[in-house]
């Protein structure tokens, strides 16, 4: 598009406004009006943003609520835990252990408190079965 | 900010009649509209752009919300008359003056796509750049230009078609 062609066209703009210049309303009057009613519509967007903090707050508030009782159950269940496996003999185990796991360390380990595999097959075939207590005065014995 | 609400209501006005297809009567609605919104606080002007080019993306928001309620209402009314209506701001009111050459160029620009007007209006009417158009707009500095380049071509053709007949 050439300048002239652009220069048609700023001049048929610049008549309408020319035209629409008149046309605006009385500034003074319009501005009157809009401070009576921009009145009712503070006081509606005040109680709105009060709304709007209020409800926030009490988001923020039940959410860190249920923050503090979901962490604080889940605090007491993971201590529950910790003595349980404490508690159990057999469960426990130090977080260095492995330090020990040194070639032929299973030989110096001491044997598990548990009915030994042989006795499985010795239960089935009829034999009685010593008692807990005859077990370990013949472990003693062997010590 | 009630001088510069002052020092920019004629040009705000002929915003609003642009934008609301020059029916005057929703165009002082719309800029009453957004006076309150200013003045209450409903609308802040956050200092990105200049108050000018803040005011008009105002305006215009207003008009197309006014446009939105005014084709619902109309929609009702429709409906419950069972018949249809032409929709208010279709045509320019009587009171616009109508001079030839701008009556002219008010009928092409009513014909244009809403964003070549708009891109146009602010352009050559208000004295925008284009990248202040953009801001208005609510689009990238290209779109407002690919929009102001073919309003101009298509505005250009229909003021030809026009004077020859």
């Amino acid at each position: 598009m050439t300048l002239h062609e652009d220069t048609q066209i700023r001049g048929a703009f610049d008549r309408l406004r020319a035209e629409e210049v008149d046309l605006a309303p009385d500034f003074g009057q319009m501005l009157l009006s809009a401070k009576d009613e921009s009145g009712p519509m503070l006081v509606r967007l005040r109680r709105r943003r009060i709304v709007r903090w209020v409800s926030g707050g009490a988001a923020l508030a039940a959410a860190a609520i249920g923050g503090l009782l979901l962490g604080g159950r889940r605090a007491d269940a993971r201590f529950e835990e910790a003595v349980a496996i404490w508690r159990s003999p057999v469960g426990w185990t130090s977080a260095t252990d492995f330090l020990l796991d040194t070639p032929g360390s299973e030989l110096m380990r001491r044997p598990v408190l548990t009915s030994p595999r042989v006795w499985v097959g010795v239960k089935d075939s009829g034999i009685p079965m010593p008692t807990r207590g005859e077990a370990r005065t013949s472990e003693r014995n062997r010590s | 900010m009630v001088t510069d609400l002052e020092r920019l209501h004629e040009q705000s006005f002929g915003w609003a009649l642009s934008c609301c297809a020059w029916d005057h009567h929703m165009a002082e609605d719309v800029l009453q509209a957004t006076y309150v919104k200013v003045l209450s606080g409903a609308a802040r002007h956050g200092g990105k752009s200049s108050f000018r080019t803040w005011l008009f993306s105002v305006i215009r928001r207003t008009a197309l919300e006014h446009a939105r309620q005014a084709r619902s209402r109309a929609e009702g009314l429709r409906r419950w008359s069972g018949e249809v209506r032409r929709t208010a701001g279709a045509e320019p009111d009587d009171r616009v003056i109508r001079h030839e050459v701008a009556a002219r160029l008010r009928a092409a620009l009513s014909e244009l796509p809403e964003r070549q007007r708009e891109a146009l209006h602010l352009v050559f009417y208000e004295g925008l750049t284009i990248a202040e158009a953009s801001s208005v707009m609510g689009v990238s500095v290209g779109t407002a230009r690919t929009h102001y380049e073919r309003g101009k071509r298509r505005l250009r053709s229909m003021l030809r078609e026009r004077a020859m007949r």
